[in-house]
């Protein structure tokens, strides 16, 4: 990483920080701060604002997109939902999202930090459109699943007096609505990444295990608007089984470094070895 | 048939297109790959023995009941479906009012004939009727997305069928040297196996031909870290009409037929003659001698000597000990060892390429090093059925949960001498987001003429 890249990376990290304090404050002290509300969204569109100049910079540097490894996976994860959330919280009735899903971005890059974050160029394999498609509709999945369990959560958490069924109704709505973008989202991802697939290996399907985990992310959340259609399930028990599936779905995104050659989801380049490889 | 028969005919069908056994065989599923699949993944067990858990008995019959448990679930709703997409009619003011998502305004526009409200959802790609004499109107758009649960379901029956033409697939493996061609499928694969490829029928068999011109190899820094490699190929063979370049991302599709770069190696050209000038031997040899310092061997033919190769493809000597500055060929030096039948060492050495080694009554040179490519070709007519199913997939989701069917309510009566507008909003999905939303832009942007109507429209979206 570039000193630009990493004095700018700091930045943009502070800022989501002050724009989560804001949202807050304003949620503790409700309507008498308003403006704590507008501070927040200003800071978390200036914080967007420097992490798109790092993207740039970045991406310019290295010749490709930063998607690739773990480190450039939670830059552009982070993209994807502070985006959303820049794109969605403007309405008033989703005002509450940047509450959950800031600290999210913050573990997310956190956990990214702890990767290689050098300048490496694409193997072969990566280097195609299909792949950037592929990621793209991860990142948006995964937004909206992490939109989606942020509103699940209310419903696991003891229920705050005086909320009337309307909010709870449309509450209802909006995780199913996130449920059904995400799910959508990851269709698309399994298809493309089918169809890269084969192209590459030859193969449309291969259990490899960040695919497997995927599918079983796929069945449990098809199981959730299965549950949500038959039988109209929604707040707590509905919340539990979307638990389930956003766990295996983290397993599935974020567990990939771990399970090393197994998977050829691995772009992980180690320093050490890149050296040896010489 | 008795009566006892044909009602336990429908309670088996009752219990196949069961909302209940749907949700069973998804958690089977689940539970089935999560419990059967994952450790063995996990422990870094052979991707074919996973595979082979998977292909097992237990998994067919759970993802082929859940295929069929779908087919049923759609034949028993399909009409429940259908209806939902019939046509809207207006609804007169008393209908709107009683709706579930329904509110009242005061309406200020001067058109009696609802003309602005019916321009207003065309611009908005609703598409509207409307009832003058009650009033009323009705704006909707996206009426037959309940149709894409059919499509989404019905498409797995398409991929169901592609895995089986899917039986009759080949995948094979073929070398060719640049420079050389690859025209007959049976002499020419080196996977699957000559007896394998003997019994396989014609018709299965890969049908294109092609010359490869040059692979070339790119690498990050000199180190062993591909970021390139493309096959130039000119094909058919016979006319070298077409060229093309094969990369291992971006396969070539003929014929049905794709063709993909999967590695490649050095094919060093040997020459055996005699010292008079005649060639006994002249060929190029794939070997598995890339990178610097991995050594195979190859037998000659005329006589009963095998040669073991090494190349330096950038010759530097480090200490003594000879090794490569780079992974081009831009000064190859050729480490040779040759033992005859019994095994005993009759030369070794190090060479240039040209260099002549005298062995016995022969001269051995190595005059060229070319690189081969390693091709997969794979033919199976189940691939457009499977991804046409996947590609349905997709589209009959996005259209049922991404654009599903939206409705409008429109009706206006006069009372109490105020003009009252009455909106009613429907939708498959997130009712009370689309009410919502709908509302928004309708308070925003309808000629509401009278401010406290707008004013009270904003509060209720805000409330």
């Amino acid at each position: 990483m570039s000193q630009f890249e990493a004095i700018t990376l700091w930045i943009f990290a502070a800022l989501y920080g002050a724009a989560w304090g804001a949202y807050l404050a304003n949620r503790f002290f409700g309507k008498r701060a308003a403006a704590l509300f507008v501070a927040g969204r200003v800071l978390l569109g200036i914080g967007f604002a420097v992490q798109n100049a790092h993207i740039i910079v970045r991406w310019m540097d290295v010749g490709h997109p930063p998607i690739f490894g773990t480190f450039e996976s939670t830059l552009a994860a982070v993209w994807f939902m502070v985006g959303a959330l820049l794109v969605f919280s403007r309405s008033w009735w989703l005002r509450n999202a940047p509450l959950g899903v800031i600290p999210v971005v913050f573990a997310i890059l956190l956990f990214g930090l702890r990767f290689n974050t050098d300048h490496i160029p694409l193997t072969i394999s990566e280097q195609s459109i299909w792949v950037e498609i592929h990621v793209v509709f991860a990142w948006m999945a995964l937004a909206s699943f992490v939109f989606a369990q942020w509103w699940a959560l209310r419903y696991l958490v003891p229920k705050k007096a005086g909320e009337g069924d309307y909010v709870r109704a449309t509450r209802d709505d909006l995780i199913f609505r996130a449920l059904a973008l995400g799910f959508v989202n990851l269709t698309l991802l399994l298809a493309i990444g089918s169809f890269y697939e084969f192209r590459l290996l030859g193969t449309w399907w291969s259990w490899d295990i960040v695919e497997t985990l995927t599918l079983i992310a796929w069945l449990l959340y098809g199981l959730v608007m299965h549950l949500r259609f038959f039988y109209a399930w929604k707040g707590r028990r509905l919340a539990l089984v979307m638990s389930l599936a956003f766990v295996v779905l983290l397993l599935a995104y974020w567990s990939i470094p771990f399970f090393g050659n197994q998977s050829f989801h691995m772009f992980d380049i180690n320093p050490e070895a890149l050296k040896a490889l010489g | 048939m008795t009566i006892d028969r044909l009602r336990s005919i429908k309670a088996v069908y009752r219990l196949a297109a069961s909302k209940g056994l749907s949700i069973f065989l998804m958690l089977a599923s689940v539970f089935l790959v999560g419990v059967w699949v994952i450790p063995f993944q996990m422990y870094g067990v052979p991707s074919h023995v996973t595979e082979a858990y998977a292909n097992s008995i237990y998994f067919r019959v759970t993802f082929i009941a859940l295929l069929f448990n779908g087919l049923f679930c759609l034949i028993s709703r399909t009409r429940n479906i259908a209806k939902l997409t019939t046509k809207p009619h207006p609804a007169p003011a008393e209908k709107v009012r009683a709706m579930r998502l329904s509110r009242s305004f005061k309406y200020g526009a001067s058109d009696n004939n609802l003309g602005s409200i019916e321009r207003f959802m065309r611009k908005r790609l609703y598409r509207a009727t409307k009832d003058e004499t009650a009033g009323a109107l009705v704006a909707y758009k996206w009426r037959f997305a309940p149709y894409g649960t059919l499509i989404f379901h019905l498409s797995f029956f398409v991929v169901l069928a592609g895995i089986l033409l899917s039986q009759s697939k080949f995948e094979g493996k073929v070398v060719v040297v640049e420079g050389q061609a690859f025209t007959n499928a049976r002499a020419q694969l080196v996977e699957p196996s000559k007896k394998v490829v003997e019994k396989i029928e014609e018709s299965r068999l890969p049908k294109t031909t092609f010359v490869v011109d040059r692979v070339t190899p790119e690498f990050w820094e000199d180190k062993l870290f591909f970021t390139d490699l493309v096959a130039d190929v000119a094909h058919p063979a016979d006319t070298l009409a077409h060229a093309a370049k094969i990369r291992l991302s971006a396969p070539l599709s003929l014929n049905g037929e794709s063709i993909t770069l999967s590695g490649f190696g050095y094919a060093p050209g040997y020459m055996l003659s005699l010292p008079g000038g005649g060639v006994v031997e002249n060929s190029y040899v794939t070997m598995k001698i890339f990178p610097s310092g991995f050594e195979d061997s190859f037998e000659l033919k005329a006589v009963p000597y095998k040669v073991y190769l090494k190349i330096y493809s950038d010759y530097v000597d480090r200490g003594g000990e000879p090794a490569s500055k780079s992974f081009a060929l831009k000064n190859p030096r050729i480490d040779v060892k040759i033992e005859d039948k019994s095994g005993k060492q009759v030369y070794k050495g190090l060479v240039k390429p040209s260099e002549e080694i005298k062995i016995g009554d022969y001269l051995l040179s190595f005059p060229a090093i070319r690189l081969y490519g390693e091709f997969r070709i794979i033919k199976d007519p189940g691939i457009p059925l499977i991804f046409l199913g996947i590609f349905l997939a997709c589209a009959g989701l996005a259209w049922r949960l991404l654009l599903y069917r939206r409705v409008i309510y429109v009706a206006v009566e006069e009372r109490d001498g105020d003009r009252l507008i009455h909106l009613a909003f429907d939708s498959d999905s997130y009712r009370r987001c689309f009410a919502r939303s709908a509302l928004g832009v309708i308070a925003r942007d309808l000629p509401l003429k009278d401010p406290s109507s707008r004013e009270r429209a904003k509060e209720v979206v805000r409330s």
